[in-house]
């Protein structure tokens, strides 16, 4: 027995329970560490395979090499991989730094609108052709359960969230009126203009996921590794406002010791991540529907 | 392995500032994060630390379960605080739930609360056996001594108490170093003695079906999650409630190859050596183990945090494992009241359908989470299932034993038939009390038998006053009665009668065992509501294929 069986089963029984549930359901992977281990735990839940489709909300933003890292994986493991982007607010300029919108406004209109935006059909989505490898087109799927990758270590409000959460109309997010779930017994009621947030790794710490990382041997991007120049990534956002720490961490297993016993021991993971920073911006970035 | 501690409480009793003061002394929080607290009276202000929420901050209070993950000593810890206000129960629940033990804080100066019960009630109802009593506060009480003594004999009789603690988070006395005046267990003494309790292995299979997945080659994958026990390739697995039978032909695994054998703590799949049909909500067991109970009427103490009082008039849904069914009778029992609004009650309840019980309060099959309309409003833990037909009627020994002994006639049912030009199936013809069955009855049986059918009337009375030889009024079809009846309109089938069956309002429970005795295509139901006719019975009955020319 590993010491991850116990949050390995419970995150698959999570993932089995959401499929039987909602039938619109569609996993977010932003090619991140966190929902790259979901892909896996996935795989492990259905025995190799993902039954549903996975879905990246591209803000234009992210460092290329992700982006490359996207189409060789999503071919490896088959994924019917869509890829949503808010094209207007990106063609408008409506983003951080150009016209003068903070940080998390920005992020407002590129992830929180963005995904608000695939749920509903209201932007184009796009398939990823796995023999090309292109991007092509595709009719919208409206999806009102989406599987999410947060942990609830990472910050305050995410501590707060359920295994199986629930967004009102426009995402909304009610804190104080969150459904009980006990006993493997979650909420199955999608609200009116809503959708419901599984959340599989809410209680995983970062440690213990670059632990079953290390343990399963779990391809992740290799921008969290030092490929030479002493940096490298700690979690992956937006060029413009995530930054690489200065770190030699080369593999899984070194980036876990640096957790563990190294300088980042008392370092909060996001410190990397500009828009954490402004006043409030989290919290409220996320009760509108921020992942 | 990490354990989880949950913390409950009145609200205002100091939850989040206890937690947080032990946060704080253990090293788990960095200097700067603590430099950076608000300090209130001077000094700095821990309950903030949980408290993560805006809205939380500005009312100082929790309302919804903060998640602390931070070690003591070498040991790991998820520490679950929880909202003390009535109002956010629901989170306190929650939180609460998978916990391996639990803190009940009570502020020394306010003494005991509505929520200290109902916290109280509600985490041995959840099935959390470790239980502390952490009085908080007492560098503000006079002879805290006594008052300790006092509350630990008040709480306990209502709640079976693991250890009593004085603390005082102002102080920091009680959680890493004692009062000078009670050289007892500490919070954190009482936090490393503990030990993760959960050991199911060593319990009888229970192999909880949550789906099953067919591949390319219509290979069909039962996925489920050993709750308790350990599943073992090539051993032969039971079904409840359907009761049918198979041998575990493989454990898949992914990205490992097969597993010879799988528990607990491992994501679980099987293949089956006979194609037999299972389904989501069904318990896979060892046919030679224990057994567990198949019933659809239980006895049980419930929680309730609905939105409207918990009565028989919501539509509720009982939930357990993977299995769901509706709840078509609810009764309070021993209170005066007859409804609950929030709290704690004993009720009986009747399903719909058949479930997988066990009265054994280690076994997971003995708790359920009561729905509204896909939302979760209570939960409760089964005292008693009463054995119903249910558990007769599919009971595969005794099915096993009955086709073995039974003599059928030498002439086949089908040739019957064929012969009568028939199912021998049954008609039910049911409604409101003297709306008309029986006259209805009698005239379709009469046209029946005219057109040379072989046509059967038989009443639920005729069952019960005749063959029951019943005394009294009140008697129902239900229980004993029940399954007799079933056996009994199961003969007449077998003699190839088409039999007309007449009784005051068939109840859901009554149809769906019909259905399951006799096969879903051999009942057919009409009723007197509509005042249907004799010879709109007869169309219907030709337009079901129950008769042909």
């Amino acid at each position: 027995m590993s010491a991850f069986s116990h949050l390995e089963t419970a995150s698959i029984r999570l993932l089995r329970e959401a499929y039987s549930a909602f039938t619109g359901l569609v996993m977010l992977w932003s090619m991140g560490k966190d929902s790259t281990v979901l892909l896996y735990l996935a795989r492990k839940a259905f025995l190799g395979r993902v039954p549903f489709p996975v879905l990246h909300i591209d803000t234009g933003f992210k460092i290329p090499e992700i982006l490359e890292w996207r189409t060789t994986v999503s071919q490896e493991l088959g994924l019917d991989l869509r890829v949503v982007m808010n094209e207007e607010a990106i063609r408008k300029k409506e983003t951080f730094p150009d016209s003068g919108l903070s940080r998390t406004e920005c992020c407002y209109r590129l992830k929180t609108l963005g995904l608000r935006g695939a749920l509903d059909g209201t932007l184009k989505q796009k398939r990823l052709n796995l023999v090309t490898g292109f991007l092509e087109d595709a009719p919208p799927i409206l999806w009102d359960a989406v599987i999410v990758g947060l942990r609830a270590d990472e910050e305050g409000s995410r501590s707060k969230e359920r295994y199986i959460s629930v967004r009102g109309v426009n995402s909304r997010w009610d804190v104080a009126a969150q459904p009980a779930e006990f006993w493997n017994q979650y909420q199955r009621k999608i609200p009116e203009g809503g959708h419901v947030r599984i959340h599989p790794l809410l209680d995983w710490t970062e440690e213990e996921l670059w632990g079953y990382i290390v343990e399963n041997d779990i391809l992740v991007s290799p921008l969290y590794f030092d490929g030479g120049n002493g940096l490298r990534y700690r979690s992956l956002g937006c060029s413009p406002c995530t930054g690489p720490i200065s770190s030699s961490a080369k593999d899984a297993s070194e980036v876990l010791e640096e957790l563990r016993n190294g300088p980042l021991k008392s370092v909060p993971e996001r410190s990397g991540r500009a828009q954490d920073t402004e006043t409030g911006g989290l919290e409220t970035l996320r009760k509108d529907g921020y992942m | 392995m990490k354990l989880r501690i949950a913390i409950a409480g009145h609200v205002d009793h100091g939850k989040s500032t206890l937690l947080g003061r032990l946060m704080a002394e253990v090293g788990a929080v960095s200097e700067n994060r603590l430099k950076a607290l608000p300090t209130l009276e001077g000094i700095a202000d821990y309950a903030q630390l949980l408290d993560a929420l805006q809205d939380e901050r500005s009312q100082g209070i929790t309302i919804d379960s903060a998640r602390a993950h931070f070690r003591i000593e070498a040991r790991e810890f998820l520490f679950l605080d929880n909202p003390g206000h009535l109002d956010f129960v629901t989170s306190m629940v929650s939180g609460s739930s998978n916990a391996d033990a639990a803190i009940l804080v009570l502020d020394a100066v306010s003494g005991i609360q509505e929520n200290t019960r109902f916290h109280a009630g509600v985490l041995k109802l959840l099935g959390i056996s470790s239980v502390a009593l952490v009085l908080t506060r007492l560098d503000l009480v006079r002879n805290p001594q006594n008052l300790l003594k006092e509350y630990s004999q008040e709480v306990g009789k209502f709640m079976d108490i693991a250890a009593t603690i004085p603390t005082s988070a102002y102080t920091g006395e009680g959680i890493l170093h004692p009062f000078s005046w009670h050289p007892g267990k500490t919070l954190k003494d009482w936090l490393l003695g503990l030990t993760s309790q959960k050991v199911v292995s060593q319990r009888p299979l229970r192999f909880s079906v949550q789906g099953v997945e067919k591949d390319e080659a219509n290979q069909r994958t039962v996925l489920g999650m050993v709750e308790e026990g350990v599943l073992r390739k090539g051993q032969k697995i039971l079904f409840f409630p359907s009761g049918r039978s198979t041998e575990v032909a493989t454990i898949p695994s992914w990205p490992e190859k097969d597993l010879s054998e799988a528990n607990a703590v491992q994501a679980s799949a099987m293949t089956m050596s006979d194609e037999i049909y299972v389904r989501r909500g069904e318990v896979g067991v060892d046919p030679e183990g224990t057994l567990p109970e198949i019933s659809s009427r239980l006895q049980a103490t419930v929680f309730w945090m609905g939105p409207e009082p918990l009565s028989d008039r919501l539509a509720l849904h009982f939930r357990s494992h993977t299995f769901m069914s509706r709840v078509i009778g609810l009764r309070i029992l021993g209170e005066e009241r007859p409804v609950l609004s929030r709290g704690i009650a004993r009720v009986e309840i009747s399903l719909q359908d058949i479930a997988v019980l066990e009265e054994d309060s280690d076994s997971f099959l003995s708790r359920f989470a009561l729905e509204m309309e896909g939302v979760i409003w209570g939960g409760g833990r089964i005292e008693k299932v009463f054995k119903d037909p249910a558990m007769k009627t599919l009971n595969p020994q005794r099915r096993a034993l009955r086709a073995q002994r039974f003599i059928p006639s030498s002439i086949s049912v089908q040739d019957k038939a064929r012969r009568f030009r028939q199912k021998c199936g049954v008609l039910v013809i049911t409604g409101a009390r003297d709306s008309g069955k029986k006259p209805l009855a009698m005239e379709l049986e009469r046209l029946l038998f005219e057109r040379g059918h072989h046509p059967c009337f038989f009443s639920a009375g005729n069952f019960l006053y005749g063959l029951r030889e019943a005394q009294s009024r009140e008697l129902r079809l239900e229980g004993e009665h029940l399954e007799s009846l079933l056996d009994f309109l199961e003969m007449l089938g077998m003699s190839g009668c088409l039999t007309l069956f007449t009784i005051v309002d068939l109840s859901p429970f009554q149809h769906q065992m019909l259905k399951r005795r006799l096969g879903e295509e051999n009942v057919l139901l009409i009723s007197t509501d509509e005042n249907p006719g004799a010879s709109q019975a007869l169309e219907v009955l030709q337009e079901e294929g129950f008769i042909w020319s």
